[in-house]
């Protein structure tokens, strides 16, 4: 297993809003794949309510208050609607086993998390659900900054790309890319499709394209601090901005899922 | 001794004029080597190379090394920078352009606007982005290389600051340092859930949750900053308000903190006890030698500094006649002044190294006051403020680094103490200074430097080139 702070390896350090199943596999990944990160940061509650309520008021700006009540309606079905549940260890946990540090931040891209990643020799930045980060933060990892996207790039970048992807009768997959200053345009590191399985249920389906994700990324990762990544240009031609998708194309998204089942 | 081919000489016969004669100063601190200013030809040595001023019998002047500067600049065909005259511009000879500068004619025509100030749009530099350009350096050096082609001796120059580097004056205003106060809390409130803005929607939830979570103030970043320049290897210069005084008058728009609080205080001390630098930030409406003063001494007692450096909050001075606030700041017992800003991004003056108003009303020996531009502020290089693309914004810094570089000057930087939270409505605010620093690391390096550091190096290197006025 690779020290976590050998000299001459770039250190990773994983940004993430809040401590979620989605950073806990991500990390848990890099660790099994011998390259544990260096410093995990999590957001504190502030940070979390402050992207919630930013979240909810960009819908409602977009697409109205109905909407937020329905995408709340629906976040709380999907909580319940799992029938696998994917195991991980906290963070604490496998900090304890792995020897890294975490670090609560109470306000990613914040100057004090730009300070830390300072402190470090060329940290190789892994962003683990932490929203849209300022240029400060991606010019100061030095190594790089990588994000995991639940989509094939070149193709839909923005949120809500999963029910986009399949209400337009596009593949699913997940691509991690590294960061630039325009939403998911960065170059290409590594991408996967992530097709159903007979009988698997959405819910089911989307927590797996989440696992996907976190492999695929910790994949990415390792590979950009290895020195074996190879970026392909994203070409923006081929790829769409899209926004937060109406209820309508979320039930669409779900019918298009059963509907590939036969 | 010096002899008379180690020194440049200027000359401006008969010309009494102390705008005239403070012109040739700048222009000589500029060129960066020994120089001497001739009130009359008479003092001129007859070995020594002459840039000339005015009218010279013919029998003085020939076989004589020399330069006049009275040449119209579009008869200078062969210099690129003349191109970004305008055609009245090019009318005028070098000397007299340096002297529209160093008088501010730019601005002359523009109204005030209610705090007394000029709008960008009334500076005529503006235009087609001149103000960017260090027309000041450019005229020395084209004085320098006319002077050059004509014969004159290739003397070393003194470099006030290494040259294989980026140099960055980096100083905080301190303006609003607590969101957790009532006042920034209910203003972020007010503009957040009434005007409708969302960075001060999210300042003001920051602040209601972030005191309920017991996290420090977001805003209050002093130690945060010194970190930060720490870690660059440099020191910086935090301007502070002194509170309401009593030779000043209150303005609404003055900051609402005072360096007596305990927090500021403690902070303040601390910063000045590793090495940092305290200034004035100057009220609104508290100008004049009596107000300087009353401040400035207020700061020192209760910071336990020396207070030589001063900054007005709103950027607040005598636009129409910054000598006269400059000459009160002098009487004041201040050192240097960095209130010149166009109030965008640039060189309201047309120059990017510091000036000495002190010559056009002292003797030599109290040329130690200096003006200096400030040249990028935070606010000015977020997109979202200035209407502007984000390249676009980034083209401008990489001139202004362009400038830097070219000239060995110094780029004079102003980010408030809260912004370094980079949230809410700062957020955005940190990514132009790590771009600025970013590339200037990627030309050779960057060195950050305080106030005060930067005015005693540039001192410094007038007084090893400026040898007096005869």
């Amino acid at each position: 297993m690779r020290e976590n702070s050998a000299a001459g390896t770039h250190q990773i350090i994983v940004l993430a809003s809040s401590e979620n199943t989605y950073v806990q596999k991500v990390v848990e990944n890099l660790c099994h794949m011998g390259w544990p990160p260096y410093l995990v940061f999590i957001g504190s509650s502030s940070e979390r309510h402050v992207a919630r309520f930013n979240s909810l008021l960009r819908i409602k700006r977009q697409l109205g208050w109905m909407e937020v009540y329905k995408r709340l309606r629906r976040v709380g079905a999907m909580k319940r609607g799992a029938n696998v549940a994917y195991a991980t260890s906290t963070l604490a946990e496998l900090s304890e086993k792995f020897n890294f540090k975490i670090e609560n931040h109470v306000l990613i891209n914040s100057g004090s998390a730009m300070l830390n990643m300072m402190e470090l020799n060329n940290p190789v930045c892994v962003l683990a659900g932490c929203g849209v980060v300022d240029r400060s933060v991606i010019r100061s990892a030095g190594g790089g900054c990588i994000n995991g996207h639940p989509a094939l790039l070149p193709g839909l970048r923005g949120v809500d790309v999963i029910p986009w992807a399949l209400a337009e009768g596009k593949s699913v997959g997940v691509t991690a890319h590294k960061v630039v200053e325009s939403v998911d345009a960065g170059n290409i590191i590594l991408k996967r499709e992530v097709q159903r399985n007979s009988g698997e249920n959405f819910i089911d389906y989307l927590q797996r394209v989440e696992c996907s994700q976190a492999q695929v990324l910790a994949d990415a990762v390792v590979s950009v601090a290895n020195g074996t990544a190879v970026e392909s240009i994203h070409d923006l031609s081929g790829s769409v901005l899209k926004f937060a998708a109406p209820d309508h194309v979320w039930r669409e998204a779900e019918l298009a899922f059963y509907r590939n089942d036969g | 001794m010096l002899d008379g081919r180690s020194v440049i000489h200027f000359c401006a016969n008969s010309i009494v004029s102390e705008d005239v004669l403070h012109c040739l100063y700048e222009i000589g601190c500029r060129i960066k080597r020994p120089f001497i200013i001739h009130r009359a030809m008479a003092t001129v040595p007859s070995d020594g190379f002459v840039i000339m001023i005015g009218d010279y019998p013919s029998d003085w002047v020939k076989d004589r090394p020399s330069i006049n500067l009275g040449k119209p600049c579009h008869e200078l065909t062969d210099s690129d920078w003349i191109e970004n005259l305008d055609r009245l511009e090019r009318q005028h000879n070098l000397l007299q352009l340096a002297l529209m500068l160093l008088g501010f004619h730019q601005e002359h025509a523009a109204p005030l606007d209610s705090m007394g100030r000029i709008s960008p749009g009334g500076n005529r530099l503006v235009v087609g982005d001149k103000i960017l350009h260090p027309w000041l350096e450019l005229i020395a050096a084209e004085v320098w290389a006319r002077a050059l082609k004509a014969g004159c001796p290739d003397i070393e120059p003194h470099q006030p600051w290494r040259r294989d580097r980026i140099h960055l004056c980096m100083t905080h205003d301190v303006d609003g340092p607590e969101l957790f106060s009532l006042f920034a809390t209910m203003r972020s409130g007010y503009l957040g859930l009434i005007r409708n803005d969302k960075y001060e929607r999210e300042s003001f939830l920051m602040s209601l949750l972030m005191r309920r979570e017991g996290a420090p103030d977001p805003y209050f970043n002093f130690d945060l900053w010194r970190e930060y320049e720490s870690i660059l290897g440099g020191r910086s210069t935090f301007f502070v308000y002194p509170g309401r005084i009593s030779s000043g008058k209150w303005h609404r728009k003055d900051p609402k903190y005072s360096p007596e609080g305990k927090n500021i205080n403690t902070a303040l001390r601390r910063a000045v006890d590793s090495g940092w630098e305290v200034g004035t930030h100057f009220g609104i409406c508290s100008h004049g030698v009596n107000s300087y003063a009353q401040a400035r001494k207020h700061l020192n007692s209760t910071v336990y500094t020396t207070v030589i450096g001063g900054r007005s909050h709103y950027w607040k001075m005598n636009w129409k006649n910054p000598y006269e606030t400059w000459r009160n700041m002098w009487a004041a017992g201040y050192s240097y002044d960095m209130t010149l800003s166009p109030m965008t991004l640039g060189f309201r003056g047309g120059f990017m190294l510091p000036i000495s108003p002190a010559y056009r009303w002292q003797s030599e020996s109290s040329l130690e006051f200096c003006a200096v531009p400030t040249a990028i502020m935070d606010a000015y290089t977020v997109p979202r403020n200035v209407h502007c693309s984000q390249s676009d914004m980034d083209h401008k810094l990489d001139l202004l680094l362009d400038f830097a570089q070219d000239q060995g000057a110094p780029l004079v930087l102003d980010w408030h103490v809260r912004t370094f939270i980079n949230r809410g409505t700062w957020a955005g605010y940190l990514g132009s200074l790590v771009y600025l620093l970013t590339e200037a690391q990627k030309r050779g390096g960057v060195s950050l430097i305080s106030g005060e550091q930067m005015v005693s190096q540039w001192r410094e290197h007038v007084g090893l080139t400026y040898k007096g006025t005869l």
